[in-house]
């Protein structure tokens, strides 16, 4: 599939600090990919350089091939970008605030006021349209900003949190858009929220320190770098003879306990068993047996070192 | 561009009308009554011997629309840009950042003039004029060149200042700085000599200056003038430069 995002040994400096470190990827176009990695990752300001809010220091960022740094005008017009904070202006209604940005990007007044409805609709906001900025909740100015972002039809989607500050039917709703979307438009996203981003993703860039540590469909992820899984055993009683006996099988991986409930991680199913004929008279009052997640896949152990 | 920010501009009048709508009628009133009548109590006549109130009337419409350029540059460039809207979104827009400057300046001014048009209003209420439609039409472009040159330094100003307290005492001493020392209301050689000397070559001046000079002699001064479209075009590519390098664009 063509790109529509490239980064060619892009890298950005602040204060002296290395945000991003010479990063080259590309994104397919219309795919849907998530971004996420720890506080102070790179992850927004590698949207701000997406969506041209920025500069990098060096290196090349292309949208559907056109240098952005010396294609601004056009490049500009194939973004639509929602930033982490609010940044409608206050003392505008939410449809002014929309229909301002669609003047700015020359929309014919009614097919925006049409796009509106269309989108405000699916959000579950138009009955706000006419609420002043500032009177309406965080929730509803995202949306207010997600709609602004796609106003002008943009081939590109650049989301900060787009479903920040939402309860949880506008976040349902908002991903419902997104994946509508997705196919007809190349949507980047950053979230924090692991779980969102496990149900709607073609791949997943996981960020450390301005890099790229890993990078693919979560399965995929989870295939390559972990073929792990997650075991939770609850005794009646873990005394610590017996914490330091089962840790200590060979083949159980990142032990851990909470009480008395002992956590831990194996290749195999088998390993269970290995722990269980360890305290054969130890009451167990509960088991569980995980599939491993993003979480897991974003825990520091897995993301820096891996289980070994 | 202009189109947009002139929309937007009328939207936040509606949404604000009565507070707008009293600004522009209280704020010349006030002049009136607070500087300019106790003024013509102390200056009877300008150096010239014109009668103070027919004397000051040109400046006090190029005062008024002075201050009245002030609100949306402050808005945008200031108190939005410090608290991280809109302004960051207006420069993702597909447009260079001098001409959003431009932009900027262009609906600026036109509120600026409607806020003089009422001020003229209220003014000859008050005080007959004599100025005849090729005065007013002169008035009316010298008024707009002096704005987009007050209006870039406001612009400026803006982008330099991030703290509300150190921009309070700029503004202050802005006001004090258009109200005084531009001849609006008190003639340049009421000053001590050096004062006036400053004064009269600052480009602020000029283009009441050049009124001034086409009301008394007939002359239309092309030389200051051109100086201030100069200057404005410069300073309005500085603002863009200067406005990129804020967003580090």
């Amino acid at each position: 599939m063509a790109a529509s995002i490239t980064l060619k040994k892009v890298g950005k400096i602040i204060g002296g600090k290395t945000i991003l470190a010479g990063l080259s990827f590309g994104i397919e176009k219309g795919s849907l990919v998530a971004v996420v990695g720890l506080n102070g990752a790179g992850k927004s300001t590698l949207l701000k350089l997406l969506s041209g809010f920025e500069n990098p220091n060096y290196g090349q960022v292309f949208l559907h091939g056109l240098d952005m740094n010396k294609r601004r005008n056009e490049t500009r017009k194939l973004i639509g970008y929602v930033p982490y904070e609010n940044d409608l202006d206050p003392w505008l209604t939410l449809e002014e605030n929309i229909l301002f940005n669609a003047e700015l990007f020359n929309v014919k007044s009614d097919i925006a006021k049409k796009q509106i409805r269309k989108y405000s609709t699916l959000l579950g906001f138009n009955n706000q349209l006419n609420q002043t900025a500032f009177k309406v909740s965080g929730g509803i100015h995202k949306k207010t900003m997600l709609v602004r972002s796609l106003i002008h039809n943009p081939d590109i989607l650049i989301l900060d949190e787009p479903t920040g500050y939402m309860d949880a039917e506008s976040i349902r709703l908002t991903w419902d858009l997104i994946k509508d979307l997705r196919g007809d438009k190349s949507i980047i996203y950053v979230s924090n929220s692991l779980n969102e981003i496990e149900q709607a993703h073609d791949r997943i860039l996981v960020f450390d320190n301005g890099k790229i540590l890993m990078d693919g469909h979560l399965d995929t992820l989870l295939e390559s770098t972990i073929e792990y899984h997650q075991f939770q055993i609850e005794f009646e009683l873990l005394t610590d003879d017996l914490y330091k006996q089962l840790k200590n099988i060979p083949t159980v991986v990142s032990p851990n306990r909470l009480d008395n409930t002992f956590h831990f991680y194996g290749r195999t199913r088998d390993v269970f068993f290995d722990v269980i004929s360890k305290a054969p008279n130890e009451k167990k009052i509960d088991l569980n047996l995980k599939k491993l997640g993003l979480r897991d896949l974003l825990d520091s152990e897995f993301a820096g070192k891996g289980l070994d | 561009m202009i189109k947009a920010l002139i929309k937007r501009r009328l939207w936040l009048w509606k949404n604000r009308l009565i507070s707008s709508i009293s600004i522009a009628f209280i704020f010349p009133i006030l002049i009136i009554l607070l500087i300019i009548v106790p003024f013509k109590s102390i200056i009877l006549y300008s150096l010239s011997g014109i009668i103070y109130e027919s004397w000051v009337y040109p400046g006090f419409i190029f005062l008024i629309t002075s201050i009245g350029i002030f609100p949306l540059l402050y808005r945008d460039f200031f108190d939005l840009r410090i608290h991280q809207k809109l302004l960051a979104n207006i420069a993702l827009t597909p447009y260079s950042k001098s001409t959003i400057i431009y932009s900027y300046l262009v609906c600026a001014i036109l509120e600026a003039i409607f806020f003089g048009f009422i001020a003229a209003i209220i003014y000859s209420l008050f005080i007959p004029t004599n100025l005849i439609f090729l005065d007013y039409s002169i008035l009316l472009f010298l008024v707009t060149l002096h704005l987009f040159l007050l209006g870039n330094f406001f612009i400026t100003m803006c982008l330099s200042i991030n703290s509300i307290s150190i921009m309070w005492i700029a503004i202050f001493c802005s006001f004090i700085f258009i109200t005084l020392g531009n001849g609006f209301i008190l003639e340049f050689e009421f000053f001590p000599q050096i004062m006036e000397s400053i004064l009269r070559y600052q480009p602020f001046s000029f283009s009441y200056q050049s009124f001034h000079m086409f009301l008394s002699l007939n002359i239309v001064d092309w030389k200051l003038i051109s100086i201030t479209l100069l200057i404005v075009y410069f300073w309005i590519l500085f603002n863009g430069f200067f406005l990129r390098k804020k967003f580090q664009q």
